[in-house]
């Protein structure tokens, strides 16, 4: 195992890798000349050769390379082009509620996802079976932008049960340990808090969390079909087994292996739809940063936006492969 | 429609594909809303009870009415109308941009898959590359790069979903590439270019097919986000995604301007998924078997 560990890890150097190349060029590939496109077209020649110096510009591009990727070892992203301030710690602010929201929507979409998949599986050909795949169709098809302005509109406009935006009320405060508030709250033992926040997470959670749970159940429905017609599974019936045992000791979990791989790729589109989401519900993630960063044409930030998602997607991807290592010992042992 | 000859080769297997396809229900109905799509898309003009830009700033926000089935937006113009225009906008974008992913896939697939070695090796590392952002995130960086406009989200969303099509299409050349018929191809001295074009790419159709279809509705889903955040379409343009982002403020006052424009949007897709769905189990071997 801990062979495969690391043979894993030093697969992840050339991704980083490729990544901090492609982020890097990001400037360069801009039509024109980026510091006149980040500026627009009324700024000063003065300002046009500052930026082009700060960004290294009439440097060769090796050199800026090298700048480049000295700096990102050393935690630093540069600096803000709108607000001057240092991209990392901006970034830093904003990723935890980007995390909360992500890890919350996807515990969400596990739970509707894996129970309506199962249930569909174990109920098949029934009005349970029929109504989970309806559901997770629509589920799937779903723009998440709509489906999230309609949430406001039915559960904090027409009817005001939740908050329309935000991370927490504004009488509340809690103390930052690791920027999650829901964990937070919970190590200050501030209940109230903490029902505070997690008030506020329900519907962009619902928002995020909509299209994983439709895509998570049709892949659990399918898989646990394909596995409760193997012998083995025919086997524990025949020796009289409780459906209970059967499902849950013996096909559930064959059965997960490939749905393992669905939620560690929904985690990619969970970070992206990020954007969307935190844009929708005001969230004060990395997101709506990255989209202001856009509208901005703050290179900078887009850069270490871009850089940070696409990294914590990696890393992800790498707890689930080891996690399929871990479920099914063939992978570690056969070829990669 | 199709002269004599396209009906002599065309296989028997396209009319017992549709046979299968239509034996499904769910298929059926993405099918027929297609259709109504495609035929919003090209009679628009004759079908929209209004010009879709024509403001009359007198009637805004009309709720629906007779007049204005779906009610007008900020500027008073038939949302109806807008709509319908829209779908135009919204088939066309899925449709580039598949056509954008597929050719760029295919030729990369097939080039990987069939020479392999270190062209194989640097294509798919790259394409691996692309694959660990996130789509919508590399659409987005993408139009920032480029600027936000139409055509330059289409291009996001197509290059975006290049690396999907380039592996499908690698792995069916990988097991067609050992066949009978395409070592015969070869002993009777056919070229490179031919053996591709005769022999191995008509036998990768059909998980392109589906993926195809899929990818139409993915693509038509995140070419409107782009244009909800402003990236896309520019107002005034009636594309669906733009029309919603205007009508993020209006939620209160007018949810109609919400709602039909999203609604649209949702139909188109879930007729592709439903389409998408059809012919991979129509296409899938095991589950004829069954």
């Amino acid at each position: 195992m801990y062979i495969y560990i690391l043979k894993r890890l030093l697969a992840l150097i050339p991704t980083l890798l490729g990544i901090t190349v492609l982020v890097f060029f990001m400037v360069h590939l801009v039509p024109g000349d980026p510091a006149q496109v980040m500026l627009g077209e009324r700024a000063s020649a003065e300002s046009l050769a500052a930026l082009r110096r700060d960004l290294g510009l009439d440097q060769p591009l090796h050199v800026q390379f090298g700048r480049y990727l000295s700096d990102l070892m050393q935690g630093d992203l540069g600096r803000s082009i709108k607000s001057h301030e240092r991209v990392s710690v901006e970034l830093m602010a904003r990723f935890p509620a980007t995390m909360e929201l992500t890890l919350v929507s996807m515990v969400f979409a596990c739970v509707l996802g894996l129970g309506a998949g199962i249930v569909s599986a174990i109920r098949r050909g029934t009005w349970w079976d029929y109504i989970g795949m309806t559901a997770s169709l629509a589920g799937v098809s779903v723009p998440i932008f709509w489906l999230g302005l309609l949430l406001i509109l039915g559960f904090a406009v027409s009817l005001p049960l939740f908050p329309v935006s935000g991370r927490l009320g504004s009488h509340v405060f809690i103390r930052a340990v690791t920027g999650l508030y829901l964990i937070d709250s919970l190590i200050a033992g501030d209940l109230p808090a903490f029902a505070n926040a997690l008030w506020h997470l329900i519907l962009p959670g619902v928002t995020l969390g909509t299209v994983p749970a439709a895509v998570i159940a049709r892949m659990t429905r399918s898989s646990l079909l394909e596995v409760l017609r193997e012998d083995y599974v025919r086997t524990a019936w025949a020796k009289g087994l409780s459906e209970r045992v059967v499902i849950a000791r013996h096909a559930l979990k064959n059965a997960f292996i490939p749905v393992l791989t669905v939620i560690s790729l929904q985690f990619g589109y969970l970070l992206g739809g990020a954007v969307l989401t935190e844009s929708i519900f005001a969230w004060p993630g990395v997101g709506r940063w990255l989209l202001l960063s856009v509208y901005a044409r703050d290179f900078r930030a887009i850069q270490a936006g871009v850089l940070i998602v696409s990294t914590t997607f990696v890393a992800i991807n790498l707890i689930a492969d080891l996690l399929y290592a871990y479920l099914d010992p063939r992978i570690k042992y056969g070829r990669e | 429609m199709s002269p004599p000859r396209d009906t002599l080769q065309t296989p028997p297997e396209t009319a017992w594909l549709w046979h299968r396809l239509r034996q499904n229900r769910l298929s059926v109905v993405g099918m027929v809303l297609i259709g109504g799509f495609l035929l919003l898309a090209f009679a628009a003009p004759l079908i929209a009870p209004a010009d879709p830009m024509k403001q009359a700033l007198y009637n805004r926000l009309s709720p629906p009415t007779l007049e204005h089935p779906f009610g007008t937006d900020d500027f008073g113009r038939d949302i109806l109308s807008r709509m319908i225009y829209g779908a135009r906008i919204s088939l066309r974008v899925g449709v580039f941009a598949v056509l954008i992913a597929l050719v760029l896939g295919t030729c990369i697939g097939l080039v990987a898959g069939y020479w392999g070695g270190w062209i194989d090796q640097v294509l798919m590392r790259v394409m691996d590359l692309l694959l660990a952002f996130p789509s919508i995130l590399l659409a987005i960086g993408i139009v920032a790069i480029l600027g936000p406009g139409l055509e330059n989200a289409m291009l996001a969303v197509g290059i975006v979903a290049v690396p999907q099509y380039a592996r499908l299409i690698r792995a069916s050349v990988l097991t067609v590439r050992e066949t009978d018929y395409v070592l015969a191809a070869r002993a009777m001295g056919a070229s490179d270019a031919r053996i591709l074009a005769i022999a191995i790419l008509p036998n990768c159709l059909a998980p392109l097919i589906v993926q195809a279809t899929l990818g139409l509705a993915t693509a038509i889903l995140d070419a409107a986000g782009l244009s909800f955040l402003g990236l896309g379409a520019q107002p005034p343009t009636p594309e669906w995604g733009a029309m919603l982002s205007q009508g993020r403020e209006l939620i209160v006052r007018a949810p109609w301007v919400l709602a039909f424009p999203g609604g649209a949007i949702f139909f188109t897709v879930l007729a592709f998924n439903l389409v998408g769905d059809g012919l991979r189990d129509a296409l899938d071997p095991k589950a004829i078997r069954r």
